[in-house]
């Protein structure tokens, strides 16, 4: 697998304190669209930020496209195309000096290109940044890092601002982009029901560490759901973690081993997981181990 | 370069539309001010030795007196000028785009924050420099509407509020404001701490060339005239020896002097007129050069820092 973005031992420390990610290793395969989801605060952004210079790592190293950007940003910034949490356009140009000005940042920028996905999404080259709603800012946004025409891009939360209907349309042309230039794509998220369906990569993080890293594939094939609590009938090396469904009964999230289902004696229901099933399990497990090593921590 | 520029007079519209306005009013009202006290002759009008004044300066008082008016009230916001044209300029170019998060997505589409950088300060630093220098050189003709029989180029006269220490001064307070706001990213903070820093400048540069460099152009002048001409530094008292002491040296010399009062005579250190422009040059040469200094500060900070 050639990676187009990789961390190994990362770890970013904020004002001398707090760890916000640390011990991270990862590898973006090139040519995927990977989501990293997390909860808030789990070092998502951190890691996104890094991996374009924006940050320096406190320890450990960072690749962009074969690049350190630690060593070299400018490097890292050319291979990359970047959507950040809120694409923070100026209030007083127009969409098309957007496109205009990222004509005079960047050598290779493509204006005819990152017009034509602007006009795709039905936002007026002549409307005010001013003007545009959050989710015509993030498509803005999108637009102008497709223009780059860098074969990756990071995205950062680049759906928390939109409506269903832009959520669908936003991913719709980074799929179809990314597909047919064979570019990789790091989408960090909250919206697992799209990431389903835009992604083929799956990157949790807890509070500052990998809690998963798989092919949204393996993920659903490697995860069960179990109606109930964690409790004695199923092997503890098998619970992932448990959660709360939305009508509030308890479900336990587990693994699978190939070939060996898991006993279903003693357990209410097991079916397939659903990614945010996954995703949640996953979470809940960070979740407790950080509250255990917390008590071991006082202890 | 003229895209960019076009852009980034549209990113700070309002700024530069502000001090351009400020500037031609500056301008339509000086011409007018200093067009009709020159075809006027109304400063030549002197009243007799009762104070009276010939029918012709009658007549022109009443209008006469509002326009020296607006030219005194014009040349008394001339030095302010620098002030609130650099800070109004310079806070906002790189602490809004910090503070406003626009400097992420731009560094993020420019692998040369450098280029980002000049983009983005040099047409204000032009605008900036190109204005007060206009600013600076209708003080002069202001000054010189109103003050006909001096010499302005050979006089201390307005030192500081007039000529090219208005742009370079300008200048200063502008790199300053972009340096501060580079590394705080907070435009109101920017703006409050650009003043003090900038005024602190200012003043450093005056006191460093009035200790260091103006001690060797000084002049006695024992005259016992005061001439707003010359540029006065200090005053001692003359031995008879012709040597000079402070007051403090003078009493430990002759401490009688302390409750007896002095009879030794009083002198004035000055530059001479005529070294104006050389003072001048010599400042705003200094200006230039801790504004240089600034932008490239604030260069290296673009370069090094977070995006915010």
């Amino acid at each position: 697998m050639v990676a187009a973005l990789e961390a190994h031992g990362f770890g970013k420390r904020y004002r001398r304190r707090t760890w916000a990610l640390r011990g991270v290793d990862l590898a973006v395969p090139e040519g995927s669209i990977t989501a990293l989801v997390g909860p808030n605060g789990s070092g998502k952004s951190t890691l996104i930020r890094s991996w374009i210079g924006f940050e320096r790592p406190t320890e450990g190293s960072l690749l962009t496209g074969g690049v350190d950007p630690r060593r070299d940003r400018k490097g890292a910034v050319a291979r990359v195309g970047y959507v950040p949490q809120s694409p923070s356009l100026y209030g007083g140009l127009t969409v098309a000096d957007h496109i205009a000005l990222a004509g005079t940042l960047r050598d290779g920028f493509d204006p005819v290109l990152a017009a034509g996905y602007v006009e795709r999404l039905s936002i007026p080259l002549t409307a005010s940044a001013g003007e545009l709603s959050g989710g015509e800012q993030a498509q803005v946004g999108l637009s102008l890092a497709l223009g780059t025409r860098a074969r990756i891009l990071l995205l950062d939360e680049p759906l928390a601002s939109l409506d269903p209907l832009a959520r669908r349309e936003f991913l719709h042309v980074l799929v179809e982009a990314v597909r047919a230039e064979g570019h990789t794509a790091l989408l960090s998220s909250h919206v697992i029901t799209d990431i389903e369906q835009a992604c083929d990569r799956l990157i949790v993080l807890g509070k500052g560490h990998t809690l998963l890293d798989l092919s949204i594939a393996e993920a659903l094939a490697h995860h069960r759901v179990v109606d109930g609590a964690s409790g004695p009938a199923i092997p503890a090396d098998r619970i992932v973690g448990s959660f709360p469904s939305p009508g509030g009964e308890p479900l336990t999230l587990v693994k699978v081993r190939a070939a060996e289902p898991i006993p279903p004696e003693g357990l209410a229901v097991e079916r397939p997981a659903t990614l945010e099933e996954v995703v949640i399990g996953h979470m809940a497990a960070g979740r407790v181990r950080r509250a255990t090593a917390r008590t071991e921590e006082a202890a | 370069m003229l895209i960019a520029t076009r852009l980034t007079y549209r990113i700070n519209r309002f700024e530069i539309l502000a001090i351009g306005v400020a500037t031609v009013l500056s301008v339509v009202v000086s011409a007018a001010v200093v067009a009709w006290l020159t075809q006027s002759g109304y400063t030549t009008c002197r009243g007799d030795e009762f104070g009276n004044l010939s029918p012709r300066c009658l007549n022109m008082s009443a209008i006469g007196e509002w326009v020296v008016r607006i030219d005194r009230v014009s040349l008394s916001l001339v030095p302010i000028f620098p002030f609130v044209a650099g800070l109004i300029l310079g806070a906002p170019l790189v602490a809004r785009e910090l503070d406003r998060g626009t400097a992420r997505l731009a560094w993020s589409l420019s692998p040369s924050r450098l280029r980002w950088y000049v983009h983005r300060i040099a047409p204000p630093i032009v605008v900036l420099g190109a204005t007060s220098m206009v600013i600076g050189i209708v003080a002069d003709r202001l000054l010189g509407a109103q003050i006909t029989d001096e010499d302005l180029a050979n006089s201390f006269v307005g030192f500081h509020g007039r000529g090219v220490l208005i742009a370079t001064g300008a200048l200063l307070i502008g790199s300053t404001a972009i340096a501060v706001g580079a590394v705080i990213g907070r435009t109101m903070q920017t703006l409050l701490l650009s003043l003090v820093l900038s005024g602190l400048l200012l003043t450093a540069v005056s006191e460093i060339d009035r200790k260091f460099i103006m001690p060797a152009e000084t002049v006695v002048d024992a005259s016992g005239t005061y001439s707003d001409r010359n540029l006065y530094i200090d005053s001692r008292f003359q031995l008879p020896d012709g040597s000079l002491a402070t007051w403090e040296e003078l009493v430990a010399i002759d401490p009688s002097a302390m409750e007896n009062g002095t009879n030794y005579p009083n002198v004035s250190l000055i530059i001479p007129g005529e070294h104006y422009r050389a003072v001048e040059t010599r400042q705003a040469v200094a200006e230039l050069a801790i504004a240089a200094l600034m932008l490239a500060a604030g260069g290296v900070v673009v370069m090094r820092r977070r995006p915010g």
